[in-house]
């Protein structure tokens, strides 16, 4: 059985364009693990269920959790590991003497998470996380088009985050390519394939950190 | 020394400089994001949501319009002066009034289930987003929520800058992590 650890951005994804079975479809036919740390809990159900707006969504997550389908842990090291790793990932890039705080407390608990769980991939669309693991330099280069002054980077913050945070990143749509591959949409019948790229569009424009150029070639493989 | 940036918005404002108002939002933003400052956030969400007001006949051809401006151009005066002082709850406090009067405004038309400044609110968030900060910073610092900004995100071009990659390598590692 693997274990992927799930970003809250990327579950919102999956479940705004209802394709949120695709996670319990994985989990019954290969036995993967989705589970989530607690701070992502509090982001999915917690914190929207207050609002009228997000009151249905947030149910919706819920039942997830209570199906098995997501699995909240909490292991004991998670806090001291978050903060550790919060120290180092918001410390990494300097403009003037400012350190940029770039991520938030969900993601960090995922990252933190992960390492103590032995994950075998982190599943997150938005693209700081993702990039601050894969490449860095990229993200520094994002950064710095976007700002007017020079952006630093504190290269052993850096070093110390990778070494403990490193892990396969994986999208809302590769979760969807592979799901589609096992069969996921086979209920669409002659429109399966179509369902599976119509699927991948449908995730860019909730917000998933894929481009035009890799929806193309999602397209070529359906 | 008043801060230099609510002096152009104040000018902005007086002039009805729509261009003006929205690259002010836009640098608030910028300026919330390095600063880890939520006044800042109040202050892009107040620009954009001028800007909007602005652009809109209905709106500025409306009895309530005069009013309004009224309240906000010496709003804008006081906060100039606040911003020059210490301690900053003043500013913040006024910063916060002069928003209350945008929300009245906006909810007084009752024409969109989000009004004005909640669409102001997710462009903050959004440009945030493409500074550099993750969507959850964005989230809490912007006060928008999370999926309204990826909805909003999802919409712009912010993506293609995050190539990284093949495409055939992250989907082997995804089969490998998804089916073990």
């Amino acid at each position: 059985m693997t274990t992927v650890i799930c970003d809250a951005s990327s579950v919102i994804s999956l479940s705004e364009t209802c394709n949120i079975n695709a996670l319990q479809y994985l989990k019954d036919n290969a036995g993967t693990a989705f589970i989530i740390p607690p701070a992502v809990q509090k982001e999915l159900i917690e914190s929207p269920l207050h609002i009228k707006h997000y009151w249905f969504s947030a149910l919706r997550m819920r039942r997830l959790i209570n199906a098995g389908t997501l699995r909240t842990v909490s292991p004991p090291n998670l806090r001291k590991e978050t903060r550790r790793l919060d120290s180092l990932a918001n410390n990494v890039f300097k403009v003037g003497r400012r350190p940029l705080k770039i991520l938030h407390q969900g993601e960090l608990e995922c990252l933190a998470l992960a390492s103590s769980v032995n994950a075998a991939a982190l599943l997150v669309d938005e693209k700081t996380t993702r990039l601050l693991v894969e490449n860095p330099n990229l993200l520094l280069e994002s950064i710095q088009g976007e700002q007017k002054n020079k952006v630093y980077v504190n290269q052993k913050h850096l070093r110390a985050f990778r070494k403990n945070a490193y892990y396969p990143v994986i999208r809302s749509t590769e979760v969807i390519a592979v799901a589609a591959e096992q069969g996921f949409y086979r209920d669409y019948g002659v429109d399966e394939a179509e369902a599976a790229r119509a699927a991948m569009h449908a995730l860019r424009h909730a917000g998933c950190s894929i481009t035009h150029r890799e929806l193309d070639e999602y397209e070529q493989l359906f | 020394m008043a801060d230099p940036a609510l002096e152009q918005l104040e000018k902005a404002f007086l002039g009805r400089n729509i261009p003006e108002l929205k690259d002010l939002s836009s640098e608030f933003s910028q300026r919330a994001f390095l600063e880890q400052d939520r006044d800042l956030v109040e202050l892009s969400v107040l620009a954009y949501s001028l800007a909007k007001f602005c652009d809109k006949p209905y709106i500025v051809n409306n009895p309530a319009w005069k009013g309004f401006t009224e309240k906000i151009e010496a709003g804008l005066k006081t906060a100039i002066e606040l911003s020059s002082q210490k301690p900053r709850a003043p500013l913040r406090s006024k910063i916060r009034e002069l928003v209350a009067s945008v929300e009245e405004l906006s909810n007084s038309f009752g024409r969109f289930v989000l009004n004005t400044l909640d669409k102001a609110r997710i462009k903050a968030g959004a440009n945030i987003y493409a500074k550099g900060a993750s969507l959850g910073s964005a989230a809490d610092l912007s006060g928008a929520p999370k999926n309204e900004i990826a909805d909003y995100v999802g919409a712009t071009r912010i993506p293609e800058k995050y190539s990284n990659g093949a495409l055939e390598k992250r989907l082997k590692r995804a089969r490998e992590a998804l089916t073990g």
